[in-house]
This record gives structure tokens, sequence and C-alpha cells, in this order.
């Protein structure tokens, strides 16, 4: 495979939500760079000055924790070789037709389907991409890749503990 | 002080003479312009009255005196003289204000509250002088009026000027009190104190946080000394005291001299021990604690990691260690951290071995991982967590948890963990439950790549 991929991974906006990222590119085996997006369903309501006021790009602002972004940057750092990019991206809209064009529009050649992770969203305006993604028909996404990603049952101590100590992970001595 | 006060002082004499500067000029253009004003008035009746005296009621100019409006106490006047200085014949003019009456042209002139307006008309070879005088009633009421509003402005103006300097002083001083009496609070024996600083950039703000740090290299240096008093003494002790039992019990009664130099064999053996231990504790003082500020240098935070794991298990070998490599970064740059080693190691081996000592299962689950301009180390415990009402305590020495009873420790470690990663201009953070367990979360910005 050539070229760069761009992968829409669905996420919550919680470090939690990065493993999806994070099993995507364990799975990657032969190092195909990727371009990775991390997208959230987000209504951004109908009022106009809110329309008017803010962007994308304050609401994403406004929805990425400090952890997150500090999650994000360790699997930029981790994947250098693989991941070209990493950045998030707001679906505003559960409209079929929008979703399909913003897959075009964005070029997105894969989308990864966590299908057994429990998205916990935290503001009222989020939304579950997963139905959406799948109520447009998987034969109109690009390339799916499907992933059995379980969300953390146990209460983490600390938010950071979820991209450590997961399942499977590398004991270096003991 | 002084020089505060002085200049305080200044800036009010400054705002005090400005401010009655102004009322004076206010008063003084305002006078001014009534009395032009007025004489100017005067001027036109005095004119209409001799105009109604030399050409008699059929003036032409089809209006006269009477048509003006009367002024306060107006009264006009004819003084008939010799065209030198004296009076021939007057009609209602007090004869004493002679000498002001200009003899050959126009005058204005004021007695008291009367002002005057006379002019000189030669009329068939006589001389006369017209005048018209009259009271200027907005000179006398109005003015007072303005004078008085005037006065009562400037010394509430005053007033303001000196409590509104007071008060600015006041604020000014009070944030510089208040960190002169927190600092104050600040002995050698609650060094864990900081001085609060707020959330803007302002100079005072600066000030304390430079404060903090340098409290934050006392404290540590403070605790690296009593922690190494306590150890050294320890360590000190127990060789010594082998040492005195054993020649006690030489002495105890008559031995032979085979009996004697086998008790000298364990003497030496016990002194070179304590030997040992003392130039190995001088060692450390001399590589952890000497001019640690000074010897910065580029370290890799993982060997660290790594070295810190393999001093905690040669104290105690029933501890376990999990670590979890696998979000180190690829390019190994991203861990170089500026630092000195020894007391990195120092900090994450307390940590690591206070996540072991304080779970049942004695493992300690450590993680690695690089962001963009930083490290992150996590130590996870499945222990016995802290009380959450407990957690602000942490980080001052000596201070244990409740739920810590059976364990032995002295409450120091945590603190200079804490010390340490904050010289090295880190984070340390602990989030706890309550019998779940324990992460502490250290973060350290990476040498920054030109």
């Amino acid at each position: 495979m050539s070229g760069i991929q761009r992968v829409l991974v669905p996420t919550d906006f919680t470090v939690d939500s990065l493993r999806i990222a994070l099993e995507y590119l364990e799975n990657n085996v032969d190092n195909q760079r990727v371009e990775l997006v991390l997208v959230c369903g987000y209504d951004l309501g109908d009022s106009i000055t809110g329309l008017l006021g803010f962007t994308k790009d304050d609401h994403l602002a406004r929805l990425q924790g400090e952890d997150f972004v500090k999650g994000c940057e360790m699997i930029k750092s981790r994947f250098k070789q693989t991941v070209v990019e990493m950045y998030a991206d707001l679906l505003i809209s559960k409209n079929a037709r929008y979703v399909r064009n913003y897959l075009k529009g964005n070029r997105i050649t894969q989308v990864v389907l966590p299908e057994t992770y429990g998205f916990r969203f935290f503001n009222r305006h989020s939304f579950d991409i997963l139905n959406v993604l799948k109520a447009v028909g998987l034969e109109a996404l690009p390339e799916v890749v499907s992933l059995p990603v379980v969300g953390n049952e146990t209460d983490n101590i600390d938010t950071m503990d979820s991209i450590f100590f997961r399942k499977g992970w590398k004991v270096s001595y003991e | 002080m002084r020089n505060y006060n002085n200049t305080l002082y200044a800036l009010i004499a400054i705002l005090v003479i400005y401010t009655v500067a102004f009322v004076g000029f206010i008063m003084y253009s305002i006078t001014n312009f009534a009395f032009a004003d007025f004489y100017k008035r005067l001027d036109l009746r005095r004119n209409l009255a001799a105009e109604h005296m030399f050409n008699g009621k059929g003036s032409h100019t089809g209006w006269s005196l009477t048509y003006v409006e009367e002024l306060n106490n107006q009264r006009e006047f004819v003084i008939e003289f010799d065209g030198k200085s004296s009076i021939i014949h007057t009609t209602g003019f007090d004869t004493s204000l002679w000498n002001q009456v200009q003899k050959t042209g126009e005058s204005n002139f004021k007695v008291g509250n009367t002002f005057y307006s006379t002019k000189y008309y030669p009329y068939k070879g006589k001389h006369y002088i017209v005048g018209v005088s009259a009271e200027n009633y907005f000179y006398t009421h109005h003015l007072n009026y303005l004078r008085n509003l005037l006065l009562i402005a400037l010394v509430l103006g005053v007033l303001f000027v000196i409590v509104v300097s007071l008060l600015v002083k006041r604020s000014f001083i009070k944030p510089i009190n208040e960190l002169i009496d927190e600092v104050k609070k600040i002995g050698s024996e609650n060094l864990y104190l900081r001085l609060s600083e707020e959330k803007d950039k302002g100079v005072l703000n600066k000030l304390a946080n430079t404060f903090n740090r340098m409290l934050n290299r006392i404290e540590t240096s403070f605790e690296t000394q009593k922690n190494f008093i306590s150890n050294a003494s320890h360590e000190l002790n127990t060789p010594l005291t082998s040492i005195i039992g054993i020649a006690d019990l030489a002495l105890s009664k008559e031995r032979s001299v085979e009996e004697y130099k086998q008790a000298m064999l364990k003497i030496v053996d016990a002194a070179e021990k304590l030997e040992k231990k003392t130039s190995a504790l001088l060692l450390l003082a001399r590589t952890g604690y000497e001019n640690n500020n000074l010897n910065f240098k580029p370290v890799r935070i993982d060997q660290i990691v790594m070295d810190a794991e393999m001093t905690v298990k040669a104290i105690n070998e029933r501890f376990h260690i999990k670590t979890d490599f696998s979000m180190l970064p690829d390019d190994s740059m991203k861990l170089k951290v500026n630092g000195s080693a020894p007391l990195l190691q120092l900090a994450i081996s307390n940590i690591v071995s206070n996540a072991c000592k304080y779970s049942a299962n004695h493992t300690a689950y450590v993680a690695l991982g690089a962001f963009e301009n930083g490290v992150l180390i996590l130590i996870k415990d499945e222990g016995i967590g802290i009380p959450e009402q407990e957690l602000a305590y942490i980080y001052d020495p000596y201070f244990r948890a409740s739920n810590t009873a059976n364990f032995s420790g002295y409450g120091i470690g945590l603190p200079l963990a804490r010390n340490i990663i904050k010289m090295h201009e880190g984070d340390l953070s602990v989030s706890s439950t309550l019998g779940k367990g324990t992460t502490v979360r250290i973060e350290l910005p990476t040498i920054k790549r030109l």
C-alpha cells in the first residue's frame, strides 16, 4: 500500500476513547502511514448567535481536555513513523447525506467502528456517531475496520490510566 | 516606605494645587465677565440719560430710558463743574467720590456694591458730567452664591483627593503587607508553607512565585538533610553497638591473649563496616545533594525509571514492579530531561517503593509516555489509598494518612519527591480512592530542541 490513509476514528473526547486509536495503530502491522481524524458527533444547536459567534474550532477547543490532548500527543510520539497527522473534528449533523458528503469531502479512506465500545459523553450536545455511520449504510462508507474495543469498566483513579495498563501490555521485566 | 509616602504627598499636593488654581480661575473669569457686562449696561443707560438731558424728550432715537429695564437702585446724576475740579452744582451725587471721576472722558468705577459710569459732556460753554450708578445684583447675589459653591466644591475636592490617594496607597501596600505577613509565618519548623499565588501575572505574583521556588529549594535541602541525619545515625549506631558489646564482653573478666585477639578482630571487623558506611554516606552526600541545581544534565527518563526500579527491588525483594513501556516514543529525544539523575532516581524510587509498601500485593505499576513537550510517568498501585479529606496534606513532611498506622514510614518520601520534581520544573499530582489505590502522575518538561 502506498500513500497516506485518512482514517476516521470515533471519539468522545475522553482519554479512554483514545484506546480505539491505539488499538487501530497496534493492528496496523504493515506500518501503513495514516492520518487520524478523531471525530465526535456534536449538535451545534440552532441559535443564530451560537452559529455565528462560535466556529467549529471554538467548540473543539472547549471539548478537548488537557489530558485528551496530552494523550493524543503521546500516541503521536509513540507512533511517529506511522501517524502523519492526528486531529479532532466534529460531525455536526445526523443527516445521512451530510455524513456521506463529509466522508467524501474529507477524503476519508477508512472508518474505524469499535463495535463494543460504550461512549460516555459529558456534553449534552454530543451524540454517538457509531449509529449514524451505521445508518448511512456500510456500502456507502469507505473501507470499514471493525475493532473489538471494550470500554474501561473500572473507574480509573487518574484519567491517564486508560491508555496505559491495557490488556496485553508489555511487561518489560519483573 | 518613607519614599513611598513622600511620592504620595507630592501627588496629593499637586492635585490640591491644581484644584485650587482651577477654582480661582473660574472665580476670576466669571467676576471679570460680570463687571465688564455690568459696566456696558451702565454705559448704555448713561448715554440714554445724557441724550435725554441734552436733547429733550423729542429725541429722534425713538426710545428712551423708560424703555430700558431699571437696574437695582439705579440713579442718574448730573454734575456741573468749572472744567477744572470744583463742583458748581450737582444732582444726587455723593461729592466724596469726586476724585474717582474722570474729568475729561469716560470712567467706570465701583464703591462697595454700587457701580458708577460717568462721561464728560461740554454743553453750551458749560462743563457737565453725566453719570449713572446702580447696584450689581449679579455681583452681590449670584457671584456670592458661586463663590460659596466653589469653596464647598474645593473642600470636597481636596477631601476626595486625599481620601482616594490614601485608599490607593493602602490598596497598593496591602498585598505587600499580606506577603510580608505570609513570609513571616514561614519558619524552619513549617517550611512546607507556601505563599499564595494568584492567577494574574502581576509583579507581586512573580515575587510570590520566586519566593515559593526559593522555599522549594530550601525545603528540599532541609528535608534531605533531616533524612540523611536520621538514616546516618541509625546506620552508624549498629556497628558502634556491636563494637561496644564485644569490648564490654572482653573486659568483663581476665581472658587469654588468644581470646583478646579474637575480640580485637571482631572489633576491627565492625569498625571496617562502620568506615565503609560513613564513606558511602559521604559519597551519597557528594553525588546527590551538593549544588544539585547547577549540575543539571540531559538524562534519559526511561533509564532513570528503570534504575529506580532496580533500587527499589534491591531494597526489598518482596516488592514487584510491573512496567508498561508500550507508549515509549519512537524518538528517544522525547525522553531526554534536563535534570540530576540521582535526584530524579531518588524521587521515583521513593514513590515506587511507597506504591509497593502500601498495597497488599506489593506491586507497583509504572508507565511512561512522552507528549509534545514533556514526559509523563504514571505510578499506580492497588493499595489502601488515601482518604479524600487528607489528600490536601499529603505533601506536608511527616504527615501520614490516618490509615497508615500498620505501615512503617516517616512521611518524608512524597514531599521529598515532589520537591525534587518541582526543582526540575515538573509537576507531581496524586489522585486516590480509599481502598482502591493511588495513582501518582509525574510530568517533567523535556529538553527543548532548537
